[in-house]
């Protein structure tokens, strides 16, 4: 084998011929200094003057090549500096044309003998050099166990412990670093010649993924790895033969720097770089890469972050779980293709993370002083005001004046948030050294004189180490308050206000600036909640002393550096409106071009600002949200029941807001939050560090939350719901089962012919006309026809479907025909009314014989043809009991003459005329059979007095019941809440609803299932009616919550209409269906595949 | 239980207001639709002296749905069988939603007074009143005696 060496086949030596500027030599020479070593030296050497790189070159090349002339050396000098291994590329040039270099005669050419002896000095030096870098320069960080794949065949055995070297190609010039190139990493495995130990052989490779993770590090001279082969099977091996190695990774001590030296981009530079077309600075593709690979390389090596819990546990088990490095991340990239919306499984894990960690904290009540607040808190209340007194670090105000044992807590509390980690950075616990070296060769060469301190602190924007615990400084004051709807956020964040009311961090100094108004905190609120702001306020407020200022309309802009900071007492509380601020930040761009105004809100700094439902800022780019951000305070609040609407970013704005250091950089949060989500590459790394970003600052519960005794935060009122199931009149049944009976074809027919998908749409108009006659027979038809044409919602065919009356009007009329034949004559009718008019000269003294109510209302009383009078909805009932009977003759209850739904008299009160009333004949299936219902219903409630909210998903079938109940108004007083209600018409009708009205009557609140929107109370209501089931369980459930919610004193009762044997039954076991499988799982293309198995439901009869 | 419907309150309010003679009615403590009732056998009938124990309940859906009411003493009686249950058309197909417990009691006081062998529902007891209707009478009286009067 040593005979071949001087004609080995080039293609060995790739390396050198990129190294080697005239490449022709045959006799080229490899040499064993590794890149490793290479990389150490090129530094120290570009540090010397060149005369003394010379002088350097000049004692080291003679040492090695005894008999160099000076002038070889200097002309080989001439050629190799500015190489940046001058040692190597010399001897390379040498001894490839030894005769250029050498004046003398041939005698002078060293043979073969003698060039390996002096390469083997030169690697002896170059080994002794990178050896003493090693002890002192690297630390263990892990081991790795992993494959390597034969590139070469080889005959030999690879013994057991074998060491091997690891390289990488050289990139020969940055303008080659194609982008393939680069993306395809190689690292090598080579092994010394056994006949030639200064030889090496490549043998194989690494996995790609790993190579991909360290080459960068071994070619930034971050890491150092030291391979060992542990396991071979084969005798020889031949390519694609793998073999068991071992891996210790190293990291090299100067990556460990101070963290104060630490180069982040500020967003400045970052605009600068923007403004010059740059993509992305190079240091900052270099800081990316490094970055990547060093988390690639920790998961790999299975390093876990030491967190406050596992802190604890860490000491004594070993964090570093070997097993666990490999690559599962293909496993967690998520299936969801939806955008850059969070499902909602993820936002409730989301919610989780953010809840659970707060209840491991135990935090102290505080109860604020009598003297500044005078509401009673709930105990969640009081550990929230805690909580935000905390997040302002306003430790004194803590726990209870007389409670002393919270005082260690606070202290806790104190040292625990001065102590606090720089968020971009993580701590690691060194790792035991395992490394093949250590353990077998027990060389114990790396560096353990650091083992004394436990960790070691990792930057994940930039990828630097630190040995010291890198602190978080400036940090902001202030948090997101998130706690569920109707918990009472208001409440605590005024006890905050009331119990800090101003900066006493300021009061002792003198100079106070001038435009700090240290005495008052901003509200911003949405209009519609101004004034019940201040209601509250004054509600809370116990000191007469603290006013509450109103700063909208008219009252806006004025020197309110006069007002707030010169003034000896100042108000406690300015409340303003986004819109005016937003107006007002306009007004001062455009008058000062840029400068903002020397008057109103944004001439001073506020002591703190709390906006409430401060997702209204959730969109960084709009007026409002940008003038927020330029409102100038020293502690700032987000008061929100949803800080994520529907995506990542809507959390950007709030932190923006709260100037939450560094993640109020945008290109940090690009960097660490949207990209890797919405890459979906990273999507459990991304959400992780949104819930480490976020956990200190946000505190959230729920209603259903336990306390630490396992009670509910929240005790409310029970809650019953029940299904009454009603039947169709003959009318409607006919209509239905035609609809049904065109429903069911198509669906069929669609279903034979795999096209369901494609018809999913009409098959649902189909549902939704189904749905509409189980409310009511006048949503079908003509009577909506217009509507339904102008709403671009539909398609043509769905319209088509929605409008096809005609022919239900056909299917209607043999039915009208029936009727006709029991209908009452023009006559008969005549002569029953006179009867009537002479029987009844007034109301006075009618009783129902049914629900002997006495006497019976004008709006309410119904006449049969024996003239006998009772309550329209008892003989209704009545008739239903009978028919249910199947009595083929119902019978008056009074006289036992036959009586017919059709041969009825209504009567109608006649304000003007003698009589009073007047009896017109009645049609029985003129109102649907739900309104019916309804109005059974309420006429019990209005016994009891209790206010109500009828529900409904149709506007148009809240508009029908509107009508119907507007003929009771003595009873009823009707109110509609819909979407079409512009901001204040809503507050009026929510005034008016919470009103108890004067003549004792109850009220009735029209609510459409979608208009339910923020902030919605209706407490003053303990009754509910669905009209008809949604698809979803959980937006019924949020709509019953509008009532069911703290403030709720009675006992809440629902009434669900359902039409027995209709769709809507079915829809019920879809809801069942959706409640056990979750709703939001799974991507598109399941969802589709569910909704058809539903659409099977419903129409499947077998049940 | 669902709430009380306007309809039964004022019924036991004027049952116990305004009486009926020879009946009472008081509703249950606990169930105020379930009704323990007493009626004095009418004069010159077999039951005369007697105080007959009936009990009455009022189904969810009364007054759509007849009462349920059935005695508790032993009675010898054609339309009244062994367990108490009384053989009455308004009871049954003639109910009416018009009709009260007051007239339902009232009916059963009649049916006392006026036997009805024809439409029997204890058939011993009918065929003995057609076969020999002294002697029934002597039985029921006997009945009445032994069951009905406080002794």
């Amino acid at each position: 084998m040593a005979s071949d060496q001087p004609k080995r086949p080039r293609f060995f030596d790739d390396r050198l011929e990129q190294l080697d500027p005239d490449e022709d030599s045959p006799k080229k020479v490899k040499l064993f200094v590794s890149d490793l070593a290479s990389d150490e030296e090129s530094p120290s050497r570009e540090d010397l003057h060149s005369d003394d790189e010379f002088v350097l070159f000049q004692s080291e090349i003679s040492s090695i090549v005894t008999n160099i002339s000076e002038t070889a050396i200097m002309r080989l000098y001439d050629k190799v500096k500015g190489h940046s291994n001058i040692l190597e590329s010399a001897l390379n040039l040498f001894y490839d044309q030894p005769e250029t270099f050498t004046e003398t005669d041939e005698s002078k050419r060293k043979d073969l003998k003698e060039i390996r002896t002096i390469e083997s000095k030169i690697n002896n030096l170059a080994n002794q050099r990178f050896t003493e870098k090693q002890k002192e320069k690297y630390k263990y960080i892990g081991t790795l166990v992993c494959d390597g794949w034969c590139s070469r065949p080889r005959v030999q055995k690879i013994q057991y412990g074998s060491r091997l070297n690891i390289s990488t190609p050289p990139k020969s010039s940055p303008a080659k670093t194609s982008k393939k190139k680069a993306s395809a990493s190689l690292v090598r495995l080579t092994i010394p010649d056994t006949s030639n130990q200064n030889y090496q052989r490549e043998v194989g490779r690494l996995p790609e993924n790993i190579a991909k993770t360290i080459s960068p590090l071994i070619e930034m001279g971050i890491g150092k790895f030291e391979v060992t082969v542990i396991f071979t099977d084969q005798r020889t091996i031949r390519m694609g033969d793998s073999f068991l190695i071992q891996l210790d990774c190293f990291i090299k001590d100067s990556a460990f720097t101070s963290p104060d030296s630490e180069h982040c981009l500020t967003s400045d530079e970052r605009k600068d770089v923007l403004k010059k077309g740059a993509k992305e600075l190079d240091t900052e593709v270099l800081m990316r890469k490094k970055q990547k690979s060093l988390f690639d390389l920790f998961q790999l090596l299975g390093l876990k972050e030491l967190t406050e819990h596992n802190k604890l546990e860490g000491e004594n088990s070993e964090p570093v779980n070997l097993d666990s490095g490999s690559d599962n991340e293909d496993e967690k990239a998520p299936k969801s293709s939806t955008a850059d919306h969070l499902d909602l499984n993820q936002l409730n894990q989301f919610y989780k993370s953010a809840q659970l960690s707060h209840e491991k904290v135990h935090l102290p009540d505080t109860t604020p002083n009598k003297t500044a607040f005078s509401l009673d808190l709930r105990t969640y209340q009081k550990q929230g005001l805690s909580w935000m007194l905390r997040r302002e670090a306003s430790y004194s105000l803590i726990g209870n004046p007389e409670g002393s044992q919270d005082a260690r807590l606070v202290n806790s509390f104190k040292d625990h948030d001065l102590n606090k980690l720089h968020p971009l950075w993580k701590a690691y616990k060194w790792p035991e050294d395992r490394s093949w070296s250590n353990v077998k060769l027990s060389e114990n060469s790396h560096d353990s004189s650091f083992s004394s301190s436990k960790e070691f602190y990792y930057n994940i924007y930039s990828g630097n180490f630190s040995f010291t615990k890198p602190l978080l400084k400036n940090a902001s004051k202030g948090g997101i308050l998130a706690d569920e709807m109707g918990l009472g956020k208001t409440i605590t964040s005024l006890s905050l206000i009331l119990t800090s009311s101003e900066d006493t961090e300021l009061a002792n100094e003198s100079n106070i600036p001038n435009d700090y108004a240290y005495k008052t905190t901003l509200i911003i609120v949405p209009m519609s909640l101004l004034s019940q702001w201040e209601q509250e306020f004054d509600r809370c407020n116990a000191d007469s002393q603290k006013r509450c200022f109103i700063y909208y309309g008219n009252e806006t802009l004025g020197d309110m550096k006069q007002l707030l900071c010169n003034s000896k007492d100042p108000p406690v509380v300015v409340l303003s409106t986004y819109g005016t601020i937003q107006n007002e930040w306009a007004r001062g761009h455009k008058v000062t071009d840029g400068n903002l105004l020397n008057e109103g809100l944004f001439s001073v700094k506020f002591f703190r600002i709390i906006l409430d439902e401060g997702h209204s800022i959730r969109n960084r780019s709009t007026k409002t949200s940008r003038s927020i951000f330029d409102l100038k305070a020293s502690r700032r609040w987000v008061l929100t029941g949803t800080p994520i609407v529907n995506r990542l970013d809507d959390l950007y704005s709030l932190v923006k807001f709260l100037r939450l250091e560094p993640w109020d950089n945008i290109s940090i949060w690009k960097h660490f939050i949207t990209i890797p989500f919405e890459t979906r590459k990273n999507l459990d790394q991304s959400l992780e560090v949104l819930s480490a970003i976020l956990e200190p600052i946000i505190l959230r519960r729920t209603k259903n939350q336990k306390d630490e005794f396992g009670n509910p935060l929240v005790v409310l009122p029970s809650k019953e719901v029940v299904i009454d199931r009603l039947k169709f009149n003959e009318k409607e049944l006919t209509l239905y089962n035609w609809f049904r009976y065109r429903a069911e074809t198509t669906f069929k027919e669609s279903l034979f012919k795999g096209t369901v998908l494609q018809s999913y749409s009409d098959i649902l108009t189909h549902i939704l006309r189904l749905r509409q006659i189980c409310c009511s027979i006048k949503l079908v038809g003509n009577l909506f026809k217009d509507s339904f044409m102008e709403d671009d919602n539909f398609t043509l065919d769905q319209k088509l479907i929605l409008t096809q009356s005609d022919e239900s009007v056909e299917v209607l009329a043999s039915f009208e025909k029936k009727m006709e034949e029991e209908k009452l004559g023009p006559d008969e009718i005549i002569s029953i009314k006179e009867g009537i008019y002479k029987l009844y000269p007034s109301f006075e003294d009618t009783e129902c014989a049914i629900c002997t109510t006495s006497p019976i209302s004008i709006e309410d009383c119904m006449i049969t043809e024996c003239k006998h009078c009772f309550c329209i909805g008892c003989l209704m009932e009545h008739f239903e009991f009978q028919q249910r009977k199947q009595e083929n003759e119902v019978l008056c209850p009074n006289c036992r003459s036959k009586i017919s739904k059709l041969r009825l008299f209504k009567t109608h009160l006649v304000e003007d005329s003698e009589r009073g009333y007047s009896v017109t004949l009645f049609h029985p299936y003129g109102s649907s059979s739900k309104i019916n219902a309804l109005l059974r219903h309420l006429k019990t409630i209005h016994e009891t007095k209790e206010h109500v909210v009828v529900i409904s998903q149709f506007s148009s079938f809240l508009d029908l019941i509107q009508a119907e109940l507007s003929k009771y108004k003595k009873e009823f007083k009707v109110m509609k809440f819909d979407g079409q209600l512009s901001l204040s018409e809503r507050q009026v009708v929510l005034k008016e609803f919470n009103d108890n009205p004067e003549n004792g009557g109850i009220n009735v609140l029209l609510l459409s299932l979608k208009a339910g929107g923020v902030g919605l109370n209706l407490t003053n209501a303990s009754r509910a009616f669905m009209m008809d089931p949604w698809w979803s369980p959980s937006v019924e459930a949020q709509a019953i919550d509008r009532l069911h919610r703290i403030g709720q004193s009675k006992n809440v009762n629902v009434v669900r209409f359902i039409m027995e044997g209709s769709i809507e039954e079915k829809m019920l076991k879809v809801q069942e269906r959706k409640k056990q499988l979750g709703e939001a799982v799974g991507d598109d293309e399941e969802r589709r595949q569910r909704r058809i198995e539903e659409i099977k439901l419903l129409f499947n009869d077998d049940e | 239980m669902s709430q009380l419907p306007k309809r039964i309150i004022k019924e036991s309010q004027r049952l116990i207001s305004d009486p009926v003679p020879g009946i009472t009615a008081v509703p249950h403590e606990d169930n105020l639709r379930y009704f323990q009732v007493t009626i004095q056998g009418p004069k010159e009938s077999p039951y005369q002296d007697g105080l007959f124990k009936l009990e009455l309940y009022l189904p969810d859906d009364y007054p759509m749905v007849a009462p349920k009411v059935r005695f508790l003493t032993k009675i010898y009686h054609p339309n009244i069988d062994r367990l108490g249950r009384i053989c009455l058309d308004v009871l049954k197909k003639n109910w009416s939603p018009a009709l009260q417990i007051r007239t339902i009691l009232l009916s059963i006081q009649a049916l006392l007074s006026a036997p009805n062998p024809d439409d029997p529902l204890s058939n011993e007891v009918a065929e003995h009143w057609k076969r020999d209707e002294q002697d029934a009478i002597a039985t029921a009286k006997e009945y009445t005696k032994l069951y009905a009067t406080e002794q």
